[in-house]
This record gives C-alpha cells, structure tokens and sequence, in this order.
C-alpha cells in the first residue's frame, strides 16, 4: 500500500501539492483526475520517489520511497514525456531494464512488441510519439514491478492502442496483482479501468474514493411530469441535481436505485427511466456539492 | 531487514551503479572517440616521426647505437612528458566536455525523472556519473600512451618511457584532469542548464585566478608600497586554479624546479583537492532538487554568491580598464558603475532566462555598492595602514632586504631560481644589529626629500611566523650613508659572498683578472693554490670596512671555482661546479701576500707601449667655456691644452695619461664597489687595439682631483654667465 499522509511540494513558493492524503492499496486501479496543473505529475513524482516532499510523507508499505531503492524497485514510473537513451533501440532499452529490474520478462518484451506491431531493433527517435509511448507501457509492464505509475500514459495513443493497454492492465491485475496508478485529465478513459479515483485540484485533493461505491450512492433518473416539481418534491432523498428541459426532468439522488424509483413513482411521472451514472456525472456531482464548478476543473 | 538482505542490497546498488557508468560511458563514446583522436594527433603520432626521424638521423649522422637510444629517448620523453603542453591543454579540454556529458542530465525534466525513478540512491548515481568521465579521460589517454609507448620500444627508445618526466606527466596528467573534471561537475551541480552549468564550470575554473590578478592590479593601484615577489605570485596562482597550477607545469621543464619532491607534494596536494571537490559535488546533488531540471541556478544560495563574485570581478576589471586606459579616477568610478551594473543585470537574465529580469533584486545591487563603495574607501584612505607598516626591531626576526646598491653584480652559485626571491632569501639578516640597520634603511623610504630613489623590496619576518612584503623608495644619498652598518656586518658578509657558502679545501681553481684585456688572466690549478687564496680572502674580507674601501676600485677579482678545469678553452661547466668572484682591493694584505707567494701578483698598470692611444671626456656645454687646461692641477703641465671640453679630446702625452689611471678605476673592477661614488661627468679611455675595439673606461670618483676640477670649473663658468 502506498499512503500518503499530508504530502506537500511546493515549487519557487508555489503550492504544486497541498497537504495531500491519499491511499492507495495494492491490486486496485487508482486513478487521479486532474485539470491541468493540478498536482497530479506531480503527487505521481513524489509518489516514485522522484521528488522529495516538502512536508508530510510518501510511503510504501511504511518505507519513505524518497532515495529508498527497496521501495524504488518494487514501482515503474513512465512519465509524459519518457526518455529513452539517444540511439537506442527497443532491444537495448530492453537490456537496460532488464539489468535495472532483475525480474524483467524478456520473452513477454518480445511478444508485447510483437504484439504492438513494434520493430525490436529500430531506433526509438523514428518512433511516433504514440509508438514511444506503447514502448514505455512495455516496459512498464515487462519490469514486473508491484505498482506502475502512467502519467498521462493514455493521451497520445489511438482508440485500438488505448484499449490493448488497458485490456493489458487487466490481464496483469488479474494475473499478478499489478497496482496501476494512472494520472489523467479524461475521465471517459479512466471509467473502464479505475477502482479508486482521486480528484486533484490546485494540489489539494477534494475527494478519494472508490468508484463502485460512488456509484452505488448516486442514481439518475429521467423522468417527464405533466406538472412542473421541485427538489423537495423528492424529500426525503437528497437530490444532489434536478435538471428540466421542457417537462424532462433529470434527477440525480443521492440514494439507491430501488429507493430512487419508489419515490419517482410516487410523484406519478407520465415516463421514467433510471440510469447509470458515467463517471463524468458522478464527479460532475460530487463536486458541485462540494460547491466547485467542475466545468472549470476539467474542461 | 537482515544483514545479509542488506548487504544483498547494497551489492545490487554497486552492481547497477557500474551499469550504468557502463552505459554511460558507452553513451559519451563521440567524446571519446574525439578526445581519443587529438591525443593521437599530439602524442602517438609525433612518437611515430621522432622515432622514425631519429632512425633516419642515424644513418645520415653516422650516430653510434648509444647515440641514436640516447637522442630517441630524449624524443620520447620531450613528447610524452610534461612538456608537451598540447596534451595538458586537450586533458583540461576533455574535462570540461566530459563534465558536461556526465550530468547534462541534470538539466532535462525527462532525463531526471528517468535517472532519478530508478532503484539506486543519489550517491552511487554520481559516482556512476563521476565514474563515466573519469573512465572515458583513461580509456583516450591510456590507449595513447599505450600504443606510443609500443612504437618507442619498437624502435629500441624504451628507455625514454622511464624517464622521470614521463612518469611525472602520467601522474599531473591524471590528478588535474581528475581536479578541474572535479570543478566542472561541481559547477554543473550548482547549474540547471547547460549553459549555466558551463558558465558556473568556467567562473569557478577561471574566477579565482581573474580575481587573483585584479588583486594585484589594485593592490598596485592602492597601495604605494606593495610587493609581492614573482615567485610566490605564481605560486599563489597555483593555489587558487587547478588550470593555472597545470598548464604552468607543462610549459616548464622539471629541472626547473626543486625535482621529485615538489612534483609529489603539487600531485598529492591537487587530488586532495580533487577529492574533495568531488565530495563536494556528490554533496550538493544529493541535495539538488529534481525540479531545478531547466532553471538556471539550482541553488538559491551558492547562485547569489557565484553571481556577486562575479559582479565583484566585472566591477573591479570595468574600473580598472577605464583608469588603465582613459586615466583618471572619475573614470575609474564609472568603470565602477558600468561593469557591476552591466554585468548584475546580465547575471539576472541568465538566472531568470528572461530578459524582463533585467532589474531583479535591485536591492542587493545596491546593497552591494554600498558595501564595495565602503571597501574601496577602506583601501583608498588606508584604513588598515598598510602603506604606513614598519614594524619595530622587536617585532621582527629577521628582515630580508634586496637593496641594489648594496647587491651589485652579485656572483654567488647557481641560482635556483632567478626571481627575487632569491635574492631576498640570499640578503636575510637576522641578527640585531644587522635587523636595526635595515630597518632604518627602510625607515628612509618616508623621508619625503627630493632626487633619485633605489627601490628596495623587503621582506619582514615577524616572530610569529608571518612573512609580510614591502617595496620601499630609498633616497639614493641617504642610502649608502646609512647602508655602511649593514655592509660591514659579519652577516651581510657571508650573505653576499658566496666564498663562505664553502669551504675553502672545495676551492680547485682561481682566475685572476685586473681588468686589462689584452693581458691574459692568470690562473691557479696547483693543489691548494685555491685553497689558501680562497683562506686568505675570506681573512680579509672579514677585516673589510665600508670605510677603507670608499671610492676605491678592486685592483682584481678573483674567480674561485670548484672545477680545476675552469678557465680552459675546453673547459665544460657541469651541474654540481660553483665558482664565485670576488673583488680585491689594495687593503686585501693576507690576499696580495698569498698572490705573491704563488706566482701571481698584482702586475703593475699600463704601460706605455701597451697602450695606442687615449682620450679623455669631461661633460660640459660649448658656453661653458671650459678648457682642459683649466682642469691641469694636479696633471703634468704637457696636459695643458687649449681645447674645449664637451667631447672627447684626445691626449698628447703618456704623462697625462699616466696620471689619469693612478686617479681612476678601469668600470668594469670599480662598478663591483658599491662606496664608488662615480663622476659619471668625466672618464677616461684608453685605447689598447683600435683594431679589435679593445679598450679600458677609466671612470673617477668624485673625490678624485681630477673631478673635482671639472666640478669646480663648470660651476665657475656657469656663475660667471649668471653675474
């Protein structure tokens, strides 16, 4: 598990990540979801022990990560932009990691290029932007490490590539207990895969938690009435949202699926219809509970 | 965690730290190869032509087999030795690059998070980093080396590579690459670009001795009296850059030095500073935070020094070069201005990479000048009274004082150095008397009269162990008058005459010259013939007053060596020979005695038939309307010429002549006195072969009647034409 507890980086007197405390156990897919500047590159660097926090602490199962290479070598950092050795080929990248990683899987390198349609001894400089990244995610994956840390690993690589990375992560949580932490600003592209998810927002996290039970916790219907009704109408649920256009009303309660009927049927709706919440809509409403416009923390 | 986990651990740290200075070296291999390709071009190839040209010599010279080793090792060794200064030059070069190849990591965001996500601590990064460039100096050199030294044992002058100077080059080779690599990734730590990180590398490789020279261009300015000896100036160079200390050493060959000793102590004394520099570096990126990748200064604090050292350095260069080259101290204000203010903002933009920033942290720039302004007060009113410093006798344990006046044409041994150290080391007094005179002579230099002035440097040894240096101005008059304590002394003796430097049993040879060139100088090559002379000199040396000697010439200098060959046509001055010389004056009584009773007295003046012809110069102008009758008395009547002084008149008769030598000295024996108050107004030449040039100036001293008549003689005709 890794678990921060007040973690604070600051950058020429900026507040980069403000007393930030997040868990993230092992075996789930946490994923932060941020604007940009957020903090979330950089809780993910002082989460791999790139930097050292100003106050508070970042820990791997009680260990500091910060210059702890016992902790280091349990975490695969791919960053935003990776670097790779001027010159170098996929093979020597290969080489590299395997000296650094002792449990680097060779011959699951060689398939994953396959596989990505990647040439084992072609320069990586000739490689396009989204090609570079699918190679760090091999690399990532074939290092065998317990946590995988992907900064924005998603941004850049096409609809086919993005669902083989994420088909991928499945197979090695399923198979290893691989611990993804994946940092983005696209919450559809997180839905498929997150457990957990953090929302970061001016360094400061607003909330952490885990995906299934926020959307136990909230619903939607879609409903039309002959006459026009109101939030109370709905008491005692708590109505976190009630849209109208025209006699459509959409409500999101913060409330079970069967007690968001009940009630709706109570009202005498001429149609309803409950729905699942996207991940968009959850975090839409969370947030504007919490009083933030979320329009102008992600979009 | 078990100590054997633990020890598991640290072994796989060490393991991926040599990967990756594998890997890095591998990726600085352009470097190499570069480097690699110019230590060819500067030592394995010119190995190659010497050897082979010295092969070619033996066959066209005819040189015997010893010969031809003999010269092939000298070729060896000249180029793979110190003096190959190109070599040192490419090593300082491939340091600095290779500094910047190691950890221009440093200043990439990607770089960093990729180097600094890996399991392995900051200290075994460096040193796989540090570990990088030193491999990749060892692999272009030593292959270098290696190949050079098979082709010189290839064409049999292996014996060259044993030499001391080659030996001695490997080593300084190794230990001020290792040193100025060492500064360059220190000031890469403090840097996080690559051009700061080159700019901070080279204020720190050349900032020190910058400052170190505009030390001495205002201590010039500021201070009247200032000495610093050209020796310990340069040795001081040597302390404040590893750059100057290096290339200093190459460009000189080590038989200019005082040999093994002082080349061990330099090598062992710069990798003690290597070493530490390089813990230094290890220190401050340990320290450096990752997201300084792409800033200019990494550190807030170092950065403010290294820039208002700079600023410091700027100011002071700026004003100076205006004083040096408009003149003025109102233009030295506004070199002032200029260099801080010009080179502060430029510092700033550097730092803010932007150009906006031009007028950051106006403040401190003031408080700056403010604070230089204070400290240029402070030298220019004398604050700290150095222009007033002269200690009192009981301060002091001995006073080292060059005095020309007193050091003239000094012959002792072979000098180890020609600077002024050594004749400060060599004119040491520690005694109290001989401490007392020269600390009066010094007093003089306050003395504000008119006329000429000696300069005289001084060295003050106080009775803590202090060592502090003076150039004083001695008033010519007052010099001698109060130089005559210090000359008489036993200690100003044994200083100034190397006679006592040895005993007189070392003495072989003596060559006796009375300064008559077409006699042949007389010499003593029996046994003990040098060693009784040489006893009786030094007799009578120690008996020598100031006093007896006082507008005298030497009758004779005397060479004492310690060759019995010297002299000789064929003779050769070898390493360990010494010869010293020293002036014989009429009151030498135990010398002219131990002269006669071997064979070489004193051989009596000129006579006439030696002599072609003759004239006489007295200094004066047409209007003076001085004739050399005038200047008769004392002098035959034949002498009485009607001839107007000014130029050289030419004398008629023997008598006259004869005369004019009793009174006077031939320069080359008087100019050895230094109580030999010369009229530089009249002089007399005799000419013994107008053919060869071969003559004798006869000057006079001013108490001679011969001058003294001319003094008068001018200074009545001139009151005539002003009545």
């Amino acid at each position: 598990m890794i678990q921060a507890a007040d973690a604070t980086k600051r950058f020429d007197g900026r507040l980069a990540v403000d007393h930030v405390s997040a868990q993230i156990n092992q075996g789930s897919v946490f994923g932060l979801i941020g604007s940009n500047g957020a903090g979330k590159s950089t809780f993910l660097r002082l989460a791999a022990g790139i930097l050292k926090p100003d106050e508070g602490s970042v820990q791997l199962d009680g260990q500091e990560i910060f210059e702890s290479p016992r902790a280091k070598s349990r975490i695969f950092y791919i960053s935003d932009e990776q670097y790779f050795y001027s010159n170098a080929s996929p093979a020597e990248m290969r080489d590299f990691y395997c000296a650094v990683y002792p449990n680097f899987d060779k011959s699951r390198f060689q398939t994953l290029l396959r596989t990505f349609d990647l040439e084992v001894d072609r320069k990586i400089n000739a490689f396009s932007k989204g090609m570079k990244k699918q190679l760090s995610v091999i690399c990532g994956v074939c290092a065998n490490t317990e946590y995988l840390f992907c900064d924005e690993t998603f941004d850049g690589l096409d609809p086919v590539a993005r669902q083989a990375v994420k088909t991928l992560f499945a197979g090695e949580i399923a198979q290893r207990g691989l611990t993804p932490v994946v940092a983005s600003h696209n919450l559809r592209e997180l839905e498929d895969i997150c457990d957990h998810v953090g929302l970061l927002h001016r360094g400061g996290i607003l909330f952490s938690r885990d995906l299934d039970d926020m959307k136990l916790g909230i619903n939607k219907a879609q409903c039309v009435f002959d006459e026009p009704i109101a939030k109370e109408d709905f008491a005692p649920l708590e109505v976190m949202q009630l849209e109208k256009r025209g006699s459509l009303y959409t409500v999101t309660a913060r409330a079970s699926r069967d007690e968001l009927a009940a009630r709706v049927q109570e009202l005498r709706p001429v149609f309803y219809e409950v729905l699942p919440l996207t991940l968009e809509e959850i975090f839409i409403s969370e947030t504007e509970a919490r009083g933030y416009d979320v329009k102008k923390l992600l979009f | 965690m078990t100590s054997k986990n633990f020890s598991s651990k640290a072994q796989e740290e060490r393991r991926l730290a040599v990967r990756l200075c594998r890997e890095k070296t591998r990726r600085s291999l352009w470097s190499l190869c570069l480097f690699g390709l110019l230590l060819f071009f500067c030592m394995t190839l010119p190995t190659a032509i010497g050897t082979q040209q010295t092969l070619s010599n033996q066959k066209v010279l005819e040189w015997t087999t010893e010969q031809t080793r003999e010269a092939g090792a000298e070729i060896v060794a000249a180029v793979l030795g110190l003096s190959n200064g190109v070599t040192a030059l490419i090593a300082a070069g491939m340091a600095v690059v290779m500094a910047a190849a190691s950890f221009r990591y440093l200043h990439n965001k990607s770089q960093v998070d990729f180097y600094h996500s890996l399991p392995i601590r900051r200290p075994y990064l460096f040193a796989a980093n540090f570990g990088a460039g030193l491999a990749g100096f060892a692999a272009a050199y030593f292959s270098n080396l290696l190949l050079s030294g098979l082709i010189a044992v290839c064409a049999g002058f292996g014996g060259g590579l044993l030499t001391p100077a080659v030996g001695a080059a490997i080593v300084l080779h190794c230990v001020f690459f290792a040193t100025i690599y060492a500064l360059c990734v220190l000031g890469h730590q403090l840097a996080g670009t690559l051009a700061t990180g080159m700019l901070c590398g080279g204020v720190l490789l050349v900032g020190p001795v910058a400052g170190y020279g505009l030390y001495f261009v205002c201590a010039e300015f500021f201070f009247e009296f200032f000495y610093l000896p050209e020796e310990l100036a340069l040795r001081g160079g040597d302390l404040v850059s590893p750059l100057w200390a290096y290339l200093r050493r190459t460009f000189h060959s080590m038989e200019d030095y005082a040999g093994a000793v002082e080349w061990g102590a330099v090598a062992l004394g710069w990798l003690s500073v290597g070493l530490v520099l390089a813990v230094l570096g290890c220190w401050f990126y340990c320290r450096r935070p990752s997201e300084s990748a792409g800033k200019a200064a990494a550190f807030r604090v170092p950065a403010a020094i290294l820039k208002y050292f700079a600023v410091l350095l700027c100011t002071l260069t700026c004003g100076m070069f205006f004083w040096g080259t408009v003149g003025g101290r109102g233009w030295m204000f506004v070199g002032f201005f200029l260099g801080g203010l010009i080179s502060h903002c430029l510092v700033e933009m550097i730092y803010h990479l932007d150009f906006k920033a031009l007028f950051c942290h106006i403040r401190g720039f003031g408080l700056f000048a403010l604070l230089f302004a204070a400290f240029y007060s402070c030298l220019a009113l004398d604050v700290f009274h150095y222009d007033d410093f002269l200690p009192q006798a009981d301060q002091v344990q001995a006073v080292s004082l060059d005095a020309p006046w007193l050091d003239k044409d000094y012959r002792g041994y072979t000098r180890r150095s020609w600077g002024d150290m050594e004749a400060l080391e060599r004119q040491t007094y520690r005694e109290p008397e001989t401490i007392a005179s020269a600390l009066n002579i010094c007093a003089l230099n306050w003395d504000r009269g008119e006329g000429q002035r000696y300069t005289a440097s001084v060295r003050f040894t106080m009775k803590n162990g202090r060592q502090i240096y003076r150039r004083y101005l001695i008033p010519w008059e007052q010099a001698e008058e109060n130089s005559m304590v210090l000359f008489n002394s036993e200690e100003y003796k044994l200083n100034q005459y190397g006679l006592y430097q040895k005993e007189a049993a070392q003495y072989l040879s003596a060559e006796i010259d009375q300064g008559m060139p077409q006699r042949p100088r007389r010499y003593l090559r029996q046994e003990g013939q040098a060693e009784a002379l040489a006893q009786a000199l030094q007799l009578d040396l120690q008996a020598m007053r100031a006093q007896d000697i006082a507008d005298k010439g030497p009758v004779a200098l005397v060479t004492l060596s310690s060759n019995r060959e010297y002299g000789k046509k064929d003779y050769q001055r070898k390493a360990d020979d010494c010869e010293t010389v020293v002036p014989v004056y009429d009151s030498y009584v135990n010398t002219l005695r131990v002269m006669e009773e071997q064979g070489a007295a004193l051989e009596p003046p000129l006579a006439q038939y030696e002599i072609e012809s003759a004239r006489v110069y007295v200094e004066g102008k047409e209007e003076d309307e001085i004739r050399l009758r005038d200047l008769a008395e004392g002098l035959p009547a034949s002498a009485a010429q009607d001839v107007p002084v000014g130029r050289w008149v030419k004398l008629q008769d023997w008598e006259t002549v004869q005369a004019l030598i009793q009174q006077g000295s031939p320069d080359y024996l008087a100019m050895r006195n230094p109580f030999f108050h010369q009229d530089e107004n009249v002089r007399l030449q005799v000419i013994v072969d107008e053919e060869r040039g071969e003559s004798i100036i006869y000057v006079f001293p001013k108490s001679s009647m011969f001058s003294q008549n001319a003094a008068s003689a001018r200074e009545k005709s001139r009151s005539t034409d002003l009545g």
